[in-house]
């Protein structure tokens, strides 16, 4: 009645039971959290924790933790888009409006704010660390896992092997 | 967009589950309108929207759950439809090709499925390929929650359908090849293996914080994975040898290797308990192999337990063939556990016993017989106790719990020490409590010995028990500096005692063997416990002397065996004086006396009088308190007067004794009434030669030495009332026809109580010795009025 | 033309000998309606009769003459007015004079080369035609007839299947084999994606038929300024959901018969190309697309004829069954895929060499 194209396949080789139950080799998981806000008056600023874990052997290191603000990410960002091919996501709003004087509010500081963006700064730093091309750059490797990044550094790629 | 009010994650859930399912309402309805006109296309293409819904990522497993029961309610409509269709030979050709146009993988997966299992059933293609390509094809989905309901439906479709023939049974008109079990068997194990490794990964699906949530749904998801080891169960044509070549190792190879603890957790005891025990015990050494390769994780414990338990009620199943003879159960049980020990270095030592205890119950239950298998589980838990270096198993630790479980396993299943005692690793095991450990099971196996009233007749037997228990017999290094409570101690010392009882041999030599091996071990117990134990000893010892009496016309030794008895029996009373007890040893050796006048062996005239003069010593030595030194003579006295074994030299001071010693108490009272009770001595008081003393003058000068000292008495309550009691003396004698007592001292007495009871206080104890009053002349009373005693008591005044 | 004067006019009408009994076919006009015309193959005689009749009767008509020609031609819809003719036959029906009643001519072009498979594409459209022309003083009277020519190929003797390792370094390492290289149009691809080296977050992979219609006027290569790309995604089949790890494999089938293809023409007369490609597309978990094209030749099996049931079922099914995936999409639709895809191309450009196997 039917064809035999119909069940047609191409016979596949037989995954290992080490490859099968092998745990995926594409973890990465990179948390924003703890806001903390130091300073005062021009030089007030937040910070946040930026925790990465990862079984990518592109990484020095499987978990790490470093401190970065607003500005780091902005300098991330940029240093992408200029030496890398890809479209670079966008960073949550600058809020210039929250950074006039006379409020009646915190502004940049209230906690509400400073939730959503760490929100959207999460998302940023995942997409970005997850993209094969970024992780090729240097200024990625930089932000992620140095514990001060070093804006006088040399761009260029990483390469594994 | 209208913002929408922030939701729960749970009415989240809720609310997108709503909306799926009325996707699935609506596109089903029209799915079988379109269906009922018989316009095929547009059904499917409803189905497929329908299918649609399961390509969701938002639904929680369990709302997705949800919706895939109710999408595959709907199928089942689809599959009805068609499998009508084709066997009105309505055929749509190529349907199979058909659906597999459908975009998107997952609705054409799930369509194909349901065409797949009609053409099956309608012998179109060869069941075995379409088997073949579909559990092939749903590789394409890779998302373990949808992958697994997908493979779920496939298992639920071909449920029915799966070849089980040992032979194709295809021909022609079938549409090719039908398949055999095998086929079914490699199916299923594809499938099986495809969704373990779905559901393992499952696990790394996520962010890492939510790991225990993830669990959770795992474990909720478990029975999709089982469904394929139940449809292994139900291929009628898989028999043992298919069992253990392929289907058990096809399906170990997964649950080894995908390391998960979850996974494997669960389907080993899956695999326990959906293939018959007469599989298993084919199989056992593959099975526990694979058990000894588990994840560290793995609570292996409970599915070897799980295991044993099974077989153990198949192999006490009376209807069931039990255990073949060619499987050594036990053996295979007690290598591979001990190899599983072994593999596993950080295993608690409690579970290491709990398997003890699974094994113990597997030898108890299928080897009722094999002492020796019970025995090598003690040996063996020992040995790891060794290597573990645990030589102090703590009470109320986890490990303790378990040993205690594991000890009194054999006790209460035999119910009789003796067989427990054949154990030889039970004692050197039980070592390995801490003293509160020891104690509690010393307790248990007494009370086991109580309960089952078991005799222990030998003097090996009550030597290992004495020494199993020995916390209950002696003091021990580790006992606590506090001592247990009193009333505590009191009834464990109790059970001791009772316990004593049970060591009894038919054989009197061994009998008193038994008894010196008591007494050296009980004789050790420290003067708190001996008070308890010794005194039964001493008993059981006078019961085995009335046993040679009885035997003197076949042990020529007989009266030299009781000699030997009552020695043994004044040295151990003579152990309780020196424990300062009085009383006890007081009447012990009146027993003995009692006991070696009525037996009357050799020279027993002798132990008798010893042993009376022993009691004499306590009496005077050790019985300070007034009142008890009453209680004391009163009881030498009650000796004495049962006694006949005395000759004159020996019965007159001792009577004499006790009248003096009567005489001395301290408080008038006590003088009064001892020397009233010692005349008793000089009525019915025997002599070996003469019977009866009936000496009616001593007699009245004890009751008269009784009045006189009444009458010093100063209490006029208290003088009321031993007249009263001397009164009673004077009417039991006079009755008794002792012609020394005359009407006129009874009147006498009469008289003078009525004179004083007037004047007493009105209280409760006047009333008590006026109601004793009043009694006694009733008794009198009906005396003279009584036909039988006509003349008796002339001239009473009452 | 009977618009013109009073004077006598003619309707003239094509039948073609056998017309009962020959097969039609469909074909797409410019504005996307189906029509069905009588199918042809090459070196296949086209004979018929034409019938010229008189609207009047009793008044004459006269003419300069009555010809019927057999063309094949290329438009170029941005070319109107210049359409490429490859094949032009002509055949006198009757010289200048006068007909006063109905007639009819019989004609044959016989064994007639008809090179090229009929086509409407985007910018392209390749016609067979037969024209009747009664050429008149002031305006001649035509009648067209088109035809459709269906170019039938022998199963390939060699057919290859398509094996390749691609990826990108250290990230993404995949086989692909698709069974042959060459496919006839009612053919069925079946194939294998083989996973070697995951590293990415893949959310699901799709398989899809793209044909690109080339047009332009250079000579081998298409890059001259007047050249124009058209790509159509004919068929998007998702072939896996979720995220694979090393060692899995993913069968591949994908039945081309429900789909609008035709045979890969290449370099026709040297105006235009419609070329396929297998499109295999990874995409991740942030939308990123991963993807790898590969020529496969479509052709036009020349085999027994098929059930009818195939043929219906062929044109309808793909937009039941596919969710709005399939060949239906609107303009719009594609225009936004394209665009889609532009981030995919830069890193497409970063993929490593590809190595035949």
């Amino acid at each position: 009645m039917t064809t035999p194209t119909a069940t047609a396949r191409i016979t596949s080789k037989k995954q290992t039971l080490e490859d099968a139950y092998s745990p995926p080799a594409n973890f990465l998981e990179i948390d924003v959290s703890d806001p903390q806000t130091h300073g005062v008056a021009k030089k007030r600023y937040t910070d946040y924790e930026v925790r990465m874990k990862t079984n990518l052997p592109v990484f020095k290191l499987k978990e790490s933790s470093v401190r970065r603000r607003y500005s780091d990410f902005e300098w991330l960002r940029n240093e992408l888009e200029r030496d890398s091919k890809i479209v670079v996501p966008p960073l949550p709003g600058k809020a210039l409006k929250r950074q006039l004087p006379f409020r009646g509010d915190d502004g940049i500081f209230e906690d509400e704010f400073i939730e959503d963006r760490r929100k959207g700064l999460e998302q940023f730093i995942n997409k970005v660390a997850g993209h094969p091309l970024a992780q090729n750059e240097k200024c990625l490797h930089m932000f992620l896992q140095e514990p001060v990044i070093d804006k006088n550094y040399v761009p260029g790629k990483i390469r594994t092997t | 967009m209208p913002s929408t009010p922030q939701l729960s994650p749970q009415e989240e859930q809720e609310k997108l589950l709503e909306e799926a399912l009325n996707v699935v309402k609506t596109q089903a309805f029209q799915m079988k309108r379109c269906l009922d006109k018989g316009r095929l296309m547009d059904g499917l293409k409803h189905a497929s929207t329908m299918l649609g819904e399961l390509r969701t990522s938002l639904l929680s497993p369990k709302s997705y759950y949800e919706c895939y029961m109710a999408i595959s309610d709907e199928l089942r409509h689809l599959e009805m439809y068609l499998v009508d269709e084709f066997q009105k030979g309505r055929k749509v050709a190529d349907l199979y090709e058909l659906v597999q146009y459908a975009g998107n993988i997952v609705p054409r997966l799930y369509l194909l499925i349901t065409v797949g299992t009609v053409y099956i059933k309608s012998n179109e293609l060869s069941r075995k390929d379409i088997l073949k390509d579909l559990v092939e094809m749903c590789r394409g989905v890779q998302h373990p929650l949808r992958g697994l309901f997908l493979r779920n439906y496939l298992l639920q479709c071909t449920k029915n359908v799966l070849p089980d023939a040992v032979e194709d049974q295809s021909t022609e008109s079938n549409g090719g090849e039908s398949g055999t079990v095998m086929d079914s068997v490699d199916f299923i194990h594809l499938n099986f293996a495809e969704m373990n490794k779905l559901w393992v990964r499952m696990q790394h699906q996520g962010h890492s914080r939510d790991r225990e949530r993830r669990e959770n749904e795992r474990r909720e998801l478990r029975i999709l994975v089982g469904t394929n080891l139940v449809r292994l169960s139900q291929l009628e044509c898989i028999d043992v040898e298919k069992f253990k070549q392929s289907v058990l190792p096809g399906v170990l190879e997964q649950v080894v290797n995908c390391k998960d603890a979850i996974a494997q957790e669960y389907l080993m005891e899956c695999i326990i308990q959906v293939f018959p025990d007469e599989f298993h015990l084919q199989s056992l050494n593959s099975f526990l192999r694979a058990c000894a390769e588990l994840h560290p994780n793995v609570n292996v414990k409970n599915i070897i337990i799980a295991l044993i338990d099974r077989l153990a009620s198949f192999a006490q199943n009376e209807e069931g063939p039990g255990i073949p003879p060619e499987i050594q159960l036990f053996d295979i049980f007690s290598q591979q556990i001990s190899q599983v020990i072994q593999n596993r270095p950080d295993m608690a030592p409690e579970d290491i016993v709990s398997l003890q205890v699974a094994l113990i119950n597997l030898a108890l239950k299928c080897y009722p017989d094999k002492v020796d298998y019970v025995d090598k589980v003690l040996e063996t838990t020992e040995e790891i106790f060794n290597r573990l270096n645990l030589d102090h198993v703590e009470h109320g630790s986890p490990v303790s719990k378990e040993l205690m479980r594991l000890m009194k396993i054999p006790v209460d299943t035999y119910n009789n020490i003796l067989t427990v005692l054949q154990l030889q690793h039970f004692g050197p095991l039980f070592e390995y409590f801490d003293y509160k450990g020891r104690q509690l099971m010393s307790c248990h196996i007494i009370n086991n010995a109580l309960e089952n009233e078991t005799l222990i007749p030998a003097q090996e037997n009550v030597d290992s028990i004495l020494n199993i228990v020995n916390c209950l017999v002696q003091d021990q290094n580790d006992q606590p500096e506090e001592p247990d409570d009193p009333e505590d101690f009191a009834e464990e010392q109790g059970i001791m005692g009772r316990f004593i009882h049970l060591l009894q041999s038919s054989d009197s030599n061994q009998q008193f063997l038994i008894l010196n091996t008591a007494r050296k071990h009980f004789g050790a117990g420290g003067d708190k416990r001996i008070k308890f134990t010794l005194p039964p000893i001493v008993f059981a010892a006078y019961r085995l002397a009335f046993r040679y009496k009885q035997l003197q016309d076949e042990d020529e030794n007989w009266e030299k065996k009781c000699q030997k008895i009552f020695q043994f029996c004044h040295q151990t009373i003579g152990a309780l004086i020196k424990a300062e007890q009085a009383e006890i040893p007081l009447r012990l050796f009146l027993q003995g006396a009692l006991v070696a006048g009525q037996i009357g062996f050799e020279n027993s005239e002798t132990v008798a009088y010893e042993f009376l003069s022993q009691a004499f010593s306590i009496y005077e030595d050790e019985i300070s308190d007034s009142k008890a030194q009453l209680a004391a003579i009163t009881l030498i006295i009650g000796t004495l007067e049962q006694m006949s074994c005395f000759g004159e030299e020996n019965q007159e001071p001792l009577f004499t004794q006790c009248a003096l010693a009567a005489s001395k108490l301290l408080k008038k009272p006590d003088q009064c009434r001892g020397v009233s009770i010692s005349s008793h001595l000089f009525w019915s008081g025997k002599s070996a030669k003469s019977g009866e003393l009936r000496d009616a003058k001593r007699v009245s000068d004890c009751l008269k030495k009784g009045v006189k000292i009444a009458n010093q008495c100063m209490d006029s309550s208290v003088q009321v009332q031993l007249f009263v009691e001397v009164l009673n003396q004077y009417i039991y004698f006079y009755e008794k026809g002792c012609e020394q007592i005359s009407v006129q001292v009874l009147n006498q007495i009469i008289s003078k109580i009525r004179e004083l009871l007037p004047n007493l206080e009105s209280n409760e104890e006047t009333e008590q010795i006026n109601k004793h009053f009043k009694n006694t002349l009733e008794h009198l009373h009906h005396k003279l009025e009584s036909s039988e005693s006509v003349g008796q008591y002339e001239g009473l005044v009452l | 033309m009977s618009f013109f004067g009073f004077g006598q006019s003619a309707e003239i009408d094509i039948v073609l000998d056998g017309q009962e009994n020959r097969r039609t076919a469909e074909i797409k006009t410019e504005d996307g309606k189906r029509e069905k015309y009588y199918l042809y193959f090459d070196g296949e005689t086209v004979s018929g009769k034409v019938n010229v009749n008189l609207r009047k009767s009793g008044s004459k008509l006269e003419h300069q003459g009555i010809k019927i020609e057999f063309i094949g031609q290329i438009e170029l819809y941005y070319d109107r007015g210049n359409h490429q003719e490859f094949t032009s036959l002509v055949k006198e029906l009757a010289r200048p004079g006068e007909l006063t009643q109905s007639t009819n001519y019989n004609f044959e072009f016989s064994q007639v080369e008809k090179p090229y498979e009929s086509y409407t594409g985007a910018n392209v459209r390749l016609r067979y035609f037969l024209r009747v022309t009664l050429v008149k003083r002031i305006s001649d009277t035509v009648k067209e007839q088109d035809i459709i020519v269906h170019t039938l190929s022998q199963y390939p003797e060699m057919n290859s299947s398509i094996k390749m390792e691609v990826g990108i370094e250290d990230c993404l390492h995949i086989e692909f084999e698709y069974n042959k290289s060459k496919y006839h149009l009612k053919d069925v691809i079946v194939g294998k994606i083989y996973f070697l080296l995951v590293r990415i977050k893949i959310k699901h992979m799709e398989l899809q038929v793209i044909k690109r219609e080339t047009t332009g006027t250079g000579t081998f290569t298409f890059t001259g300024p007047n050249t124009f790309n058209e790509n159509e995604t004919i068929a998007k089949y998702e072939i896996m959901d979720g995220a694979p790890v090393r060692g899995e494999s993913i069968p591949i089938r994908l039945f081309l018969s429900g789909y609008e293809l035709t045979p890969t023409m290449r370099d026709i007369n040297k105006k235009f190309s419609v070329r396929y490609y297998l499109n295999l597309v990874l995409v991740d978990e942030e939308e990123r697309r991963y993807f790898k094209q590969q020529e496969i030749t479509i052709f036009r099996r020349a085999d027994k004829i098929r059930k009818n049931y195939q043929a219906a079922l062929s044109h309808h099914n793909p937009s039941l069954l596919s969710d709005g995936g399939g060949n239906s999409k609107t303009s719009y639709q594609q225009h936004q895929e394209d665009e889609e895809e532009e981030d995919g191309g830069k890193e497409a450009a970063e993929k490593k060499d590809e190595k035949e196997k």
